[in-house]
């Protein structure tokens, strides 16, 4: 029977709907046994599974079984939407983009309770004895062992078919033996058995021939299923449909697949295709027909898909998931595009109006892409920034147009942001599944009502992707309705400066097609759209239609990005990359994409249990953090991601120190790839230090593609012609310690190897090299001078302690891991040390800085100078309102600020930040409430820092005001500079302040520990918090 | 802003002819229906000053003229809101510039009821029409309180000459809790700071396009005493129109520095009024679920 053939009309009406997913039995209820063969029911279940539905097949036999019968004849795509749950509630299986079978959960039984499962089953087993019944153990099973009630020959192997026949020989046998309760009386045995044996959670359950004593059970699968497939993916229960054969009572005990209805589940649909013998539970539909029944039922149901899914075009129920906007304020728009902006990491959209207001930035990044600083406002930017330095041609993140853009004309007038007719507007982002949705109403002075809907999305499945669904509807009224969906803008050389238009197709076609070339850098850029007009192609992108009143017009368009960094012919690839997408498969697209996004809550997802607004922040920012990286090897994060043009794109330190924990203890493949720019920027920071006439490697201060450094040297005020010097490019050369540190983490959190040899000892070692030459001899140590520290109020500074504390860690890390290669791969060693030209003294050398180099100690207060000479700066007093916000004034009294006690944002306090147990607890204290009072929080990094040191030192309001200062960072707009980018870097510290101090986790001999922290003594409002975390291959739940 | 379709002057006798000058000169450059609020008295020498004045400009607007009688402040509100005036063109008397005990006046009134932007044409100023050139929009860099860069930007398109910025921050006493826009560090500032003037612009002026915000051609940052620094700016650029932003109230909040803006400016200087934005709000921290 194919699809095709299966009838729509012969299912009750709760059957006649298209389901979501589909959880089922195996034994008896998807197959009638393991050994016949099952081809129609795969075939059905392929189609199922590649139409965007989700199965589970939930059955006590081990994977090996399922996948002989069943799932090695599957398609891979179809694949990627099974899940197996097997061993009785304890393995589950999905599998990877090839196919491959990957374990998801796995219930590991302890010591204690594998001993307790043999006690319980043996005592069973004498009890029955005693009874004079035969019995048989049988422990092979994972988390379980069954006692055969009757192990003759005639029911070694009973088929389902024979159930009724073997239940009235179980309970002769019973009753015989004296055992008058029959099977029921068994099982009630068997509990009590557990009760004594300590094993009171024990699972019971009985096929008839056999009492099962497990860890778990088939409930456990579900419930995996609902907390880490269903509800994630925001399925409604009543979208779920349930399959067995045993719900109803055999032998007195309930039907064993009435452990599939679990709390959370009640409105799925319960279907039995077994025989029932003494019927089924209410609320379980009882169609009969076995195997071959839900088999027709597959086949059913791949007809019924077709319609757009309501679910996946609505956002998730829970409030926790969402960033809502209710109403709009023009003058908050940029704010608030920055907040909606949606990501890949390929490329960032932010978050305009799909009818944008004229002051709108609706920008597209597209990572990696970058050309030549343009100065495009005559008012401020040639004000304060010299165009001297800037002739880097990658030294400026590219704004592409928007791509979203529609322009929409009704009877009823224009229909924008910026029209006077609007009523209301919302906008949602949606978290769980990384969709924008808007609504606007609209209602002119004539009454006449339209309503717009829309959604979009920035495909994580496929990064080269862009969906955008519209729904204008007229409310009350008909006539001539236009909707421009080109992607041409208006005043495009003065909005995208950078850009040349290479070439535009547009008319006559079904794609339209952007060709751009980037000035200075002369990257190629194709954006190509094909838009559908209620499911009809279109090649018009003007659409004109009549309206009626009620009847909504819906578009559907496609955008495709590819540039020359990824392919050779750009535009080729973009056009066969659309032409390639069907209307029909729009929301299949957006289930791909929200299943990546489920992916990846699964591993990232922050809850606090009994604040969901401190969960809604933290979903916030973690959003953020992943839409800003693509697994793209040569290119990192810009300071504020691909949502806003501040920093013009440029990666910092924050990158290392502030965001990769977070990655690296979520998602350790997203680590590596950031590590990997690291590596591949490497000849750009060799350069460097080349050009300041050293060795090794300096990483810049400011880089983009290239590694070269460029962070502008002066700011020229031109009204008063004060010139402003840029320090920092030349002295904060920290972040190549920075770098190394974060090789080194990378390297203890996942011991991987590979990486090791090929990239991170060459990172290691070229920037030990640089720091060898950086330093200075003398009173009998070594010493760094002219550099400023993270307080980038101080420049030209020596011996800064954060400074020298990395430098050391450098050097300890390139030796350690010299010495590994030297010991453990012997023949790699010997081509690495010829190819870096390792000189036999040059690593004796850095073990004798790292020795000497000079770390400032506690004085007799415990305070660790900030470097030599900041204890006799002028003291000064911070005003409240000056935290952060300083007044401007800072930037022109640089030279006074230089000879005060005035901090920007934490230094010494990140030793401790990063180093939990480097200093005592006495001398964090000291130092927390020294520095403390001296900072001005002028850096969005300082917060969290601050927030991680008093949860340390038991501060606990302090720590939870910072901490929460930290965490709404940019929802609440606090330094009123969102509307340039959110802040990845403040994220990625409020990640890592929680989760280090005030959960106070760390590793220690491969596993988490805690810091001997105890609940009770964590600060109150994350005393309850959950995440999952990895370390070394392990996912750990906290 | 709407656009400004109709301009009101309400004639006073001691100051009327150079009112009318400027008034339908304004109404001119922005191609704006121009009426007039004169006393029944007043009537004959409006009109032959009116001849005069459309005369010396050619093709001049066409005005309207309405009777002032009864009640002159009703009067006035009425006709802004019937002829739907987008800008009050306004002589000052100095009486009302003195301190806060000022007696009360017909100008104090309409100063501080008029709901739409009112262009003043100080008593000091000697000039007899305006040699408008520019406009110079003094702000505070709070955020709310940009509505004189939003006038500005629509004035400087319609009558195409160019917006020139100052910000002053106050030599002394801390910045005030809402004027973080402008007077705040921002973590590293050259990267910050400009895009943070150019935002300013945005959200002053959230409906105007990239090109038209291109008006603006300079922004100048300075400290020290508020009316100082801008007196200081007029007088080194008189043919400039100063745009200010006022709360409107003559005698409290920083109305001692506008009374000596208005005291001593030699140019015309024109007020407009603090809007109240849109509702519209995050569901976040205190507001969620809400």
């Amino acid at each position: 029977m194919t699809p095709d053939e299966a009838s729509t009309n012969e299912w009750s009406a709760p059957l006649r709907k298209h389901f979501r997913t589909i959880i089922f039995d195996w034994d008896g209820t998807a197959v009638p046994d393991r050994r016949t063969p099952v081809s129609e029911m795969v075939r059905a279940l392929n189609h199922t599974l590649e139409r965007d539905t989700i199965c589970a097949i939930i059955t006590g036999t081990k994977f090996q079984a399922i996948d002989h019968q069943c799932t090695r004849f599957l398609s891979p795509r179809a694949k990627q939407n099974l899940y197996v749950c097997t061993n009785r509630g304890s393995e589950v299986y999905s599998f990877s983009k090839s196919g491959e079978p990957t374990l998801r959960f796995t219930r590991h039984a302890l010591q204690a309770e594998d001993h307790a499962l043999t006690q319980v089953v043996l005592t069973l087993q004498n009890r029955l004895t005693g009874f004079g019944l035969e019995t048989q153990v049988i422990s092979d099973r994972m988390n379980r062992r069954k006692l055969d009630l009757i192990p003759t020959p005639r029911w070694k192997d009973p088929k389902k078919s024979e159930f009724r026949e073997l239940l009235s020989d179980v309970q002769a046998r019973l009753l015989s033996a004296g055992l008058t309760g029959g099977l029921k009386e068994v099982v009630e045995l068997a509990i009590q058995i557990t009760k004594d044996c300590a094993l009171p959670n024990a699972k019971i359950t009985s096929d008839i021939k056999h009492v099962e004593i497990g860890l778990t059970d088939k409930s456990d699968s579900v419930s995996w299923l609902l907390e880490n497939v269903i509800s994630p993916l925001d399925i409604s229960p009543q979208a779920v449909a349930i399959f067995g054969d045993e719900f109803g009572p055999l032998g007195g005990i309930r039907g064993s697949d009435t452990l599939m209805m679990i709390r959370g589940l009640e409105p799925a649909t319960v279907v039995s295709v077994g025989v029932e013998p003494n019927g089924v539970p209410q609320g379980v539909a009882h169609i009969s027909g076995g195997p071959r029944r839900f088999t027709e039922f597959l086949c059913s149901q791949t007809e019924r898909r077709g319609a757009p899914l309501q679910a996946t075009s609505t956002p998730t129920a829970d409030p926790s998931w969402l960033i809502e906007q209710e109403g709009f304020d023009p003058s908050r728009e940029r704010e608030l595009e920055s907040i909606f902006a949606l990501g890949n990491g390929y490329l960032g959209i932010r978050g305009s109006s799909d009818t944008p207001i004229p002051s709108s930035q609706g920008d597209l990044f597209i990572a990696g892409i970058y050309s030549k600083k343009i100065v495009t406002l005559p008012y401020s930017e040639a004000q304060f920034i010299t165009t001297a330095d800037r002739d880097n041609p990658y030294s400026e993140l590219v704004p592409f147009p928007f791509p979203f853009r529609m322009a929409i004309t009704t009877e009823a007038g224009s229909i924008s942001l910026a029209s006077s007719t609007l009523k209301n507007y919302s906008r949602f982002l949606d978290l769980r599944q990384g969709l924008l949705f808007a609504v606007a109403s609209f209602e002119d002075t004539y009454g006449k009502k339209t309503t717009l809907r829309t959604l979009r999305c920035a495909s994580l499945k496929d990064p080269h992707l862009l969906l955008q669904t519209l729904e204008i509807t007229c409310e009350n009224y008909s006539g001539p309705l236009e909707v421009n969906v080109s992607l041409a803008v208006s005043d495009f050389h003065l909005n995208h400066p950078h850009l040349h238009v290479k070439n535009i197709e547009n008319s006559g076609s079904p794609t339209e097609l952007f060709e751009f070339e980037t000035k200075a850098s002369a990257y190629k850029i194709c954006l190509a759209c094909q838009v559908f007009e209620n499911g009809k192609e279109t090649d018009s992108f003007r659409i004109q239609t009549q309206a009626k009143p009620g009847e909504p017009l819906r578009i559907q368009k496609f955008i495709s990005v590819y540039t020359s960094r990824d392919v050779d012919d750009p535009s080729a690839q973009a056009r066969n990359h659309i032409l390639s997408k069907e209307c029909s498969d729009f929301y299949s697209y957006i289930s791909d994409h929200c299943r990546a996004w489920s992916e990846t809550w699964t591993k990232t997802d922050i809850l606090f249990p009994d604040d969901p607004a401190l969960t809604q922040a933290e979903r916030f920012n973690i959003y953020h953090l992943r839409a800003a990286v693509n697994h793209d090897p040569k290119i990192s994060i810009g300071a504020r991601t691909l949502t806003g043009r501040a920093y013009e794109g440029h990666i910092f330190w924050d990158v290392e120190i502030f965001m990769f924990p977070f990655f690296l203890y979520t998602q350790p493949e997203i680590a590596r790839d950031l590590l990997l720019y690291r590596y591949h920027t490497l000849p750009g920071a060799k350069n460097r230090a080349t050009s300041l006439g050293l060795r090794g490697a300096c990483y810049a201060w400011e880089s983009t593609v290239t590694g070269e450094d460029v962070t502008p040297r002066t700011i020229l005020i031109q009204d008063s012609n004060v010139a402003v010097p840029i320090f920092t490019g030349s002295q904060q050369i920290h972040v190549t310690a920075d770098v190394a540190y974060a090789v080194w983490l990378y390297w203890d959190a996942t011991l991987d190897e590979d990486f090791m040899l090929r990239y991170g000892a060459e990172i290691l070692v070229e920037t030990a090299r640089f720091w060898a030459t950086r330093v200075s001899e003398y009173e009998q140590g070594f010493h760094i001078l002219g550099v400023i520290g993270p307080d980038e109020y101080h420049s030209n500074i020596t011996d800064n302690a954060f400074t020298n504390w990395m430098v050391r860690i450098n050097f300890q890390k390139a030796h350690s891991v010299y010495e590994w290669m030297r010991t453990n791969h012997p023949s790699s060693f010997a081509e690495f040390c010829s190819r870096l030209a390792i000189a036999p003294g040059e690593v004796e050398q850095w073990w004798r800085i790292e020795r000497t180099i000079l770390i400032p100690t506690p004085n007799s207060k415990g305070v660790i100078e900030q470097f030599k000479g900041f204890f006799d700066l002028q003291d000064v007093t911070i005003d409240n309102g000056e935290r952060l916000k300083p007044p401007v004034s800072r930037l022109l009294q640089w030279e006074a600020i230089n000879k005060q006690k005035l901090i920007k944002q934490a230094d010494v306090l990140m030793i401790p930040f990063l180093f939990q147990n480097a200093l005592s607890p006495e001398v964090v204290r000291a130092n927390y409430l020294f520095y403390e009072p001296l900072t001005d929080h002028a850096s969005s990094l300082s917060l969290a820092v601050h927030a991680a040191i008093a949860a340390r030192i038991g501060l606990e309001k302090q720590a939870e005001e910072y901490w929460k200062q930290s965490l709404n960072f940019d929802v609440q707009n606090l330094m009123n500079n969102t509307a340039l980018g959110i802040h990845a870097g403040c994220m990625g510290a409020t990640w890592q302040a929680l989760v280090f101090h005030l959960l106070g986790i760390e590793f220690k001999n491969g596993a988490v520990a805690t810091n001997g922290m105890s609940k009770s003594s964590l600060p109150r409002f994350c005393q309850n918090a959950r995440l999952k975390l990895f370390y070394r291959r392990k996912e750990f739940q906290i | 802003m709407k656009p400004i379709r109709s301009i009101l002057t309400p004639l006073v006798a001691v100051q009327a002819h150079r009112i009318l000058q400027n008034a339908v000169l304004l109404a001119t450059l922005l191609r704006a229906e121009l009426h007039l609020l004169v006393e029944p008295a007043q009537l004959k020498a409006t009109q032959a000053r009116l001849k005069l004045a459309t005369a010396e400009k050619g093709n001049g607007p066409k005005p309207f003229i309405h009777a002032w009688t009864g009640d002159r402040l009703s009067d006035f509100l009425d006709a802004v809101e019937t002829y739907d005036i987008g800008l009050v063109v306004l002589g000052l008397e100095t009486t009302i510039l003195g301190i806060s005990s000022a007696p009360l006046s017909l100008e104090k009134d309409i100063l501080e009821q008029c709901p739409v932007p009112i262009l003043l044409t100080p008593s000091r100023r000697s000039l007899q029409r305006i040699p408008l050139e520019s406009l110079l929009v003094a702000v505070s860099g709070e955020r709310k309180n940009n509505e004189a860069l939003d006038v500005a930007i629509h004035l400087a398109n319609t009558a195409q000459i160019p917006v020139d910025i100052l910000h002053v921050t106050p030599a002394e006493g801390p910045c005030s809790c809402e004027a973080v826009l402008l007077e705040a560090m921002k973590d590293q500032f050259h990267h910050e700071y400009p895009r943070i003037i150019e935002h300013l612009a945005a959200q002053a002026s959230p409906f105007s396009s990239a090109r038209e915000i291109r008006c603006i051609r300079n922004f100048s940052h300075c400290h020290g005493d508020v009316a100082d620094e801008i007196l200081k700016m007029i007088h080194t650029n008189p043919s400039a129109m100063l745009v200010l932003e006022w709360k409107g109230f003559l005698a409290k909040g920083r109305a001692e520095t506008l009374r000596k803006i208005l005291r001593q400016s030699a140019s015309l200087v024109l007020l407009t009024k603090a809007r109240l934005p849109p509702h519209a709000r995050l569901k976040v921290g205190d507001h969620f679920g809400s």
